[in-house]
């Protein structure tokens, strides 16, 4: 007599294969992402115009929006007194609103989760820049529209009033250049630098 | 019923069962939700940035506060849920919402578990099955084929023991052992199960359908709930209290747009003269009610109008109309308390009142001050000379 059916593997083989591809493939994914901090990627506002917000002065009255720096390209940094990053990329900083003074920058400095106090005595503790806007972030409004996940977050914007790139840590010298001259050379952009952690209180 | 039939039914069934305890399980609500409980359900959905996993709703930190006073301010500046969760997520992508998204990779995540299942209850439903090895199993024709040669063994045994090449002893074993083959097949014809003939094929389809029809249902059940307003009717049944949009907090101006805009619209537009009507402010409501009596001779109309009409002196207009928004339903409580009290007081014939108080007292459902301000009115008629 023939057997009429094939012999088929066992229902429970199935299953075994079934759970243990399942095990390999999320194994694959969980190992891919470990070592790796989830939170730095590049902002989803790369692209996008910055957030339309009015932000006191720091030091002087009046308020401050990104519109009134139409046509410039715009250095924004996202800074707090207690953020020790922020110390080590302030000279940096400096340095650049300088150099760059004539080339059409602006810098804006925003104190994020701050007192306006303490952020008044750290600047004159370490330098003010000039010429330097210093803004506070009243309610985070500016922080949140930025998608800012940490201290210090710097944001480049080219003359379009795009956002076109963003440095996670402190800013150095050196991609401080690098973005500006790209920018101002109509050259592409690293849409994010990673140089360091960023911090929260 | 064949076999097929009645496992796409049992199928159905179970597909039923779970949609009905999904969408059941899914939280309704009962009460509209004020500003302050929406704020915190969107604040309870999206994972602050920055803090340790934590829900905007329970983040401690001051950015977190931060992040809760704009969530109030976007829901004061009236915007709706899908656009605060898309702004939230245009500017931290959508890891910051905490239920996976519905597309993309994250509607794996709500799949997942319901093919699980529907795999596990396949192959417990598989394992149920008397298991019978293919060997087992023999077809009509292998088991014809056999009977075949069981028959052509015993004419042989006949054959050689008529001719004398077996001994008689040796021709009854055999006859004795092909007798018992011949009689096992028979048997198995009877016992045996119908072969199951399932091709792969077919086992990959119907793999596919249930994923599929897993996927598509929790689709459908999450965007259901979720698109839900809140006291919409979950599992179906009766209303929650002030369930769809409660209409006392929609204002008359609302209201008379929604009118303009949809003319045909009856329901509403009563709704409206009705408030008009209740509010004394008797033209408005006649204006509305007349647009209703062009459309459709309907009888709260017509015994408003009436009433209306009787208020402001016209005594017969007024009982015409009355009567006929009677003519129309006899069920409509009102009429018949317009009609006595026009008969009444507007014809001082206290007699016609009897009838139609007698009958709006009949009625069950009546407002307890229309019951006993009728039974004080058919008092004193029935007193009156």
């Amino acid at each position: 007599m023939k057997a009429t059916l094939a012999p088929r593997p066992h229902i429970g083989t199935w299953i075994a294969v079934g759970v243990g591809v399942f095990v390999i493939v999320f194994g694959a994914v969980f190992a891919n992402r470990f070592g790796r901090d989830p939170d730095l990627v590049a902002s989803p506002l790369i692209g996008q115009a910055p957030p339309d917000v009015r932000l006191p002065y720091l030091e002087t009255e009046g308020d401050f929006g990104f519109a009134d720096l139409n046509g410039d390209i715009v250095v924004v940094n996202f800074w707090a007194s207690w953020c020790t990053g922020c110390r080590v990329e302030h000279d940096a900083l400096l340095v650049a609103a300088d150099a760059y003074r004539d080339a059409g920058v602006s810098f804006v400095g925003i104190l994020h989760q701050d007192r306006p106090t303490t952020g008044v005595r750290f600047l004159d503790e370490l330098g003010r820049g000039e010429p330097y806007r210093y803004v506070v972030d009243e309610g985070s409004r500016a922080g949140i529209g930025f998608g800012v996940l940490g201290l210090p977050t710097t944001f480049f914007l080219d003359r379009t009033g795009t956002i076109v790139g963003q440095v996670n840590g402190p800013a150095t010298i050196d991609v401080l250049t690098r973005t500006l001259d790209a920018i101002l050379l109509g050259g592409t952009v690293d849409p994010i630098t990673q140089t360091g952690e960023l911090e929260n209180r | 019923m064949s076999h097929r039939l009645r496992k796409s039914l049992y199928g159905g069934l179970i597909i039923g069962l779970l949609a009905f305890i999904v969408i059941g399980l899914a939280p309704g609500e009962s009460a509209p939700e004020t500003d302050a409980e929406r704020a915190h359900r969107i604040a309870s959905q999206l994972r602050c940035p920055f803090c340790n996993g934590e829900s905007i709703a329970d983040a401690q930190s001051s950015i977190g506060a931060d992040l809760r006073d704009l969530i109030d301010e976007q829901i004061a500046s009236g915007m709706s849920d899908e656009e605060i969760f898309d702004f939230y997520v245009s500017v931290y992508t959508d890891r910051v919402l905490l239920l996976p998204p519905l597309f993309g990779w994250g509607a794996l995540l709500w799949v997942l578990p319901l093919v699980v299942l529907g795999g596990g209850a396949v192959a417990v439903a598989r394992r149920r099955r008397p298991q019978v090895a293919p060997s087992e199993l023999p077809s009509a024709a292998a088991l014809a084929e056999a009977r075949r040669t069981v028959a052509e063994d015993l004419h042989a045994v006949e054959v050689q023991a008529a001719a004398g090449e077996l001994a008689a002893a040796e021709a009854e074993r055999l006859r004795g052992v092909y007798e018992a083959e011949a009689a096992a097949l028979d048997a198995a014809t009877v016992t045996d199960p119908p072969p199951r003939e399932r091709s792969r094929r077919r086992v990959a389809a119907g793999a596919a359908i249930l994923v599929l029809g897993g996927a598509a249902l929790t689709v459908a059940v999450v965007l259901t709930v979720r698109d839900r307003a809140p006291g919409d009717l979950v599992t179906g049944g009766i209303a929650a209290e002030g369930a769809g949009r409660d209409l006392s907090t929609v204002t008359n101006e609302e209201m008379e747009q929604v009118v303009a805009a949809n003319p045909e619209v009856i329901p509403m537009r009563l709704a409206l003269a009705g408030r008009y009507f209740e509010a004394g402010d008797f033209s408005a409501a006649l204006g509305h009610y007349m647009e209703v009596l062009q459309r459709e001779q309907h009888p709260e109309a017509l015994a408003n109008i009436g009433w209306m009409t009787y208020l402001s002196g016209e005594v017969e207009t007024g009982l015409a109309f009355v009567e006929r928004s009677l003519q129309v339903t006899d069920e409509l409580p009102q009429s018949y308390w317009y009609l006595a009290n026009i008969r009444y007081w507007g014809l001082e014939d206290p007699g016609g009142a009897v009838a139609p108080l007698e009958t709006l007292l009949g009625f069950e459902a009546i407002p307890e001050e229309i019951r006993s301000a009728a039974t004080e009115l058919l008092a004193e008629v029935q007193a009156a000379p």
